[in-house]
């Protein structure tokens, strides 16, 4: 288990970090969202022993990764594919990294192949594409068949093809016990993925929750179109209703698809389009952080 | 394999982590480069000295004894230099890339990391020293002859003379080797080397000429550029030294412990 107890960090006197504390539990995978420079890649970089928070302590089964006595079995990791020397081919990165715990090279050839880069063993890492870097990323964390996998957005680049492939390796991978903490900017992906959420935001643990419990307290809200959305808003602003416009129509919330026909009806407004909304990750993160859809406009 | 087989095969020692570093380094390009300039210009100073010891030798067979002598200890100075400093290109560009945090990734303990890629460098720095000595011991004895040559090599002077200007090769490497995980980027480094072995020398010799205190002399003469010039100086016989090649080669040492000691401390609380 992965565990953050009231980690707090800061650069200079600018706050990264702020008390965060939650667990990733084993034969699960954790999502960690929130905006850009909310802490997501400190707390992973804080995890994996690359700076030192400033409070608090991340452990991976009890103790501080620095301590761990294999560190490629115990957490594999995917911070950035930029630390990958894009002057050495992939099979020799993998191979300096494989030495230093005794791994075959047959098992970096294997690895390679896995991830769709058996092909391009031998080519240097800087004529790879993005998704080509990500790939090679992820075999770098699987190198030592590790407990834990910290990826950090993993799916960043791929193609949609390589997107299901690494969501359905993360299922069987933690199907087997183990665990995964993976941040993604990819709400919809993280939503198909993640068992669990963690929502940062300016350094602060916001949500914390199962994905099931967090969706669903976010229901409730109805997509409408009609010939006189204006007046619709105002009428329903009236019963107390909050709305923001989207591109043709607008989206209420607090109200049930029901009522809102009746006070239609009633102002004589026609509804060409109705649809109670399923709620999705996006609504829970907009909600939670305070970031908006730049292409909405919050309207009462 | 299995997780469990694999896992069971899995160990990390010092030695291990020694050999994947070497493999990062042997496969780099600038290394290479480096290793490869460092040998041609070995060669070529032994080739120059060789003739210059043939001609040297009908005319002033005494001068002649001190080149032969000079010759292995001049090279593996000229050596230390060009190849310490592909050594600092490839570590500075560790740190440049961030692929030094990718070796943290796989080996957290930085004492760990830190003390192999040290005792590679040392390692390499012996063994390059010694094939820079080879060369320059092989030309003379191509140039001047076995029967010449074999006085010299019996002399016990001589073979002081290889060991300590081996031991200044290494301190010199080991300097740059800090100097890199010190200021993280390559150029620093080489402006940080430069400085110690080319900037503070010239100050010393300004400062020796303009006939300043003894106390100045002896302080900007104590730096490592100017304890190397001592070094060659003193196993050439050149008496005219700040310190006395023994005396340079125990601070150039103690230099290099002392920055070596700095490094480590900077890479194991700030890395």
């Amino acid at each position: 288990m992965i565990t953050f107890e009231s980690v707090s960090h800061h650069y200079g006197v600018t706050p990264a970090l702020n008390d965060v504390s939650f667990t990733v539990p084993d034969g699960s995978i954790t999502g960690l969202v929130g905006p850009n420079g909310s802490g997501k890649t400190t707390a992973m970089k804080i995890l994996m022993g690359i700076i030192r928070p400033s409070e608090g302590s991340a452990t991976i089964d009890g103790r501080p990764f620095c301590d761990a006595l294999l560190p490629m079995s115990t957490v594999g990791a995917l911070i950035t594919p930029e630390w990958i020397p894009g002057d050495r081919s992939a099979l020799n990165v993998l191979l300096g990294l494989a030495l230093t715990h005794g791994i075959s090279r047959q098992r970096c050839r294997d690895l390679l192949a896995l991830v769709g880069l058996g092909d391009v063993a031998n080519r240097r890492i800087r004529t790879f594409s993005l998704g080509m870097r990500q790939r090679m990323g992820i075999a770098i964390a699987l190198l030592g068949e590790p407990t834990h996998l910290v990826l950090d957005e993993p799916v960043n680049g791929l193609d949609p093809e390589g997107v299901a492939w690494v969501r359905r390796f993360l299922r069987d991978y933690v199907n087997e016990g183990r665990s995964v903490l993976l941040s993604s900017h990819l709400m919809s992906e993280l939503q198909n993925t993640a068992d669990r959420i963690v929502v940062l935001s300016q350094g602060r643990v916001v949500a914390n929750d199962a994905m099931s419990s967090l969706v669903s307290e976010a229901d409730g809200s109805v997509y409408v179109e009609a010939d006189d959305i204006e007046r619709l808003i105002e009428l329903l602003a009236m019963e107390g209703c909050s709305a923001h416009t989207v591109e043709r129509g607008a989206v209420f919330s607090e109200v049930t698809a029901r009522q809102i026909s009746a006070v239609a009806a009633r102002g004589g407004v026609l509804i060409d389009r109705l649809e109670p909304r399923r709620s999705t990750l996006e609504d829970v993160f907009f909600g939670l952080t305070g970031e908006g859809d730049p292409g909405t406009k919050k309207v009462v | 394999m299995t997780t469990s087989e694999l896992h069971s095969t899995m160990k990390l020692t010092y030695a291990r982590v020694m050999v994947a570093e070497w493999l990062k380094l042997r496969t780099q390009r600038g290394f290479t480069w480096a290793t490869v300039t460092a040998l041609v210009v070995a060669v070529m100073v032994s080739a120059l000295g060789g003739a210059l010891l043939r001609d040297e030798w009908a005319t002033d067979p005494a001068a002649a004894l001190n080149t032969a002598v000079s010759a292995p200890t001049s090279n593996i100075g000229i050596a230390g230099l060009v190849f310490g400093l592909g050594l600092c290109t490839w570590l500075a560009g560790e740190f440049a890339s961030g692929s030094n945090y990718l070796s943290l990734l796989a080996i957290p303990r930085r004492k760990l990391l830190f003390s192999a890629r040290l005792g590679l460098v040392t390692i390499l720095a012996v063994a390059f020293g010694g094939v820079a000595a080879l060369i320059g011991f092989g030309s003379a004895l191509l140039f001047v002859g076995y029967d010449r040559m074999a006085p010299v090599v019996s002399d016990g002077t001589f073979w002081i003379n290889v060991v300590m200007t081996l031991v200044v090769s290494v301190s010199l490497v080991l300097i740059y080797f800090a100097a890199a995980i010190l200021t993280r980027r390559s150029l620093p480094a080489v402006g940080l080397m430069a400085v110690l072995f080319l900037a503070m020398p010239n100050v010393a010799a300004a400062a020796s000429f303009l006939d300043g205190p003894r106390a100045l002399s002896l302080i900007l003469g104590s730096f490592p550029g100017s304890l190397v010039t001592d070094v060659l100086m003193g196993s050439s016989g050149d008496s005219s030294a700040t310190f006395g090649p023994i005396a340079a080669s125990v601070l150039l040492v103690s230099w290099s412990v002392l920055l070596v000691g700095v490094s480590a401390r900077r890479f194991a609380r700030y890395e």
